[in-house]
């Protein structure tokens, strides 16, 4: 009996080392591993302000299906496409889309203005937009979006930006700077990486 | 070892009593350090101001909602807690699985805000002109609240009840539960797998 106790104290014991161990510290990793990062520099000086946000992908893959509010429901924004004073219905992005996958590399749109200058093309896989406002020290604008991400993005319906599927191919997709903006006063970078802090 | 426990000294009742209780206290405390510890601190920096200080065992948290009837939250629950109570699952079930981490950092002239995740412990820290904030949360004790205002949403009035307005529907992608239509409160529930949706979504492009 006394053979029996000791054994069952000892059990006890175990139980409570076991228990000590926090258990969700034994959940596996997400399935992505990918973090969207964003970074801004505002200001200059003692006086700047720097704002970083590191997002999991596979945070907000689970958050955005889970949003039901107005436009936003289920991964996905509506777009009013009827309204008076705009005329996207009558434009076929999947359509326009589709030429330009189908394209080789090249400039789509390149505007050279006295102020600005404007360009969109088609390198590698990825749509490449710049923007350069005024001379030295304006500012200048780089996105270069995975053409994968934005199939992903209009794969909803013909009115709705499918949001959830965009996280996720950005997800698939490798690292990579998405959108610099740069002028005097103040940086904007947002990038996906495999580390948990920004740089 | 076992000699000396077989031995009759070893084991008279005050003294078996004793080690019962040590088991007990040492469970109980592995127990509490699992759950972590919930701390706040608010310190007012103006001349003569606050300081406050709070540190509770995140398991009590479980033990204290466990006395407080779900009908009676879900009776005074707002329609808008309710439709983002699933945001707000997904996103602790997430946040539970992240390494350490910080999700926001805010640094400006006076003003310092970092978000992190810490031994899967929401930490908050806040200090501007005026306070300073730090904020420990344990994951596992947000979701247990969670827990029990999910219990609770079900005997909350519906959109219409509460407001007149909404449709009474509530798209509940972040539990996996059956589709189901509560007669009682008008309220549908809908399973919503968001990744069969969209990988069907992806097939149609």
């Amino acid at each position: 009996m006394k053979r029996l106790m000791a054994v069952a104290g000892i059990l006890v014991m175990a139980a409570g080392v076991a228990l000590a161990a926090p258990a969700s510290k034994s959940t596996s990793k997400s399935s992505s591993d990918k973090w969207l990062h964003v970074r801004v520099e505002d200001g200059t000086g003692e006086d700047a302000e720097r704002v970083h946000v590191n997002v999991p992908l596979s945070l907000a893959e689970a958050v955005i299906p889970a949003i039901n509010v107005e436009n936003f429901r289920n991964g996905k924004v509506h777009v009013d496409m009827d309204g008076g004073a705009n005329h996207l219905h009558d434009v076929d992005f999947r359509k326009i889309l589709t030429a330009l996958r189908d394209t080789k590399d090249g400039n789509f749109v390149t505007v050279e203005g006295s102020k600005d200058n404007v360009q969109v093309a088609k390198q590698g896989g990825y749509l490449v937009a710049k923007v350069r406002e005024g001379k030295a020290g304006g500012t200048r604008v780089d996105a270069k979006i995975p053409f994968q991400v934005v199939e992903a993005l209009l794969s909803g319906n013909n009115n709705e930006l499918n949001i959830a599927a965009a996280v996720r191919a950005l997800g698939e997709h490798g690292d990579g700077v998405l959108v610099t903006v740069d002028d005097e006063k103040s940086k904007v970078r947002i990038w996906v990486d495999s580390k948990n802090e920004s740089e | 070892m076992l000699n000396l426990l077989r031995s009759e000294r070893g084991f008279s009742v005050p003294g078996g009593m004793l080690a019962a209780a040590g088991v007990g206290a040492l469970l109980t405390g592995s127990y509490l350090c699992s759950q972590g510890l919930i701390r706040v601190s608010v310190h007012e920096k103006r001349a003569g101001g606050e300081h406050i200080r709070l540190v509770v065992p995140g398991a009590i948290i479980p033990l204290a909602l466990a006395f407080v009837p779900a009908k009676e939250i879900g009776r005074h629950m707002p329609a808008e807690a309710r439709q983002h109570l699933p945001v707000v699952e997904a996103a602790l079930g997430e946040l539970q699985r992240l390494p350490d981490c910080t999700l926001v950092q805010v640094d400006g002239p006076g003003e310092h805000v970092r978000i992190r995740v810490q031994d899967h412990q929401m930490v908050v820290d806040v200090d501007d002109h005026e306070d300073e904030v730090h904020l420990t949360l344990p994951l596992s004790s947000l979701r247990s609240v969670m827990a029990k205002v999910g219990r609770a949403a079900e005997f909350a009035p519906s959109e219409n009840e509460s407001d007149g307005a909404g449709s009474g529907t509530w798209s509940h992608a972040g539990h996996h539960r059956g589709g189901h239509h509560d007669e009682v409160h008008g309220v549908t529930w809908e399973e919503d797998d968001a990744a069969g949706s969209e990988g069907s979504a992806a097939q149609t492009f």
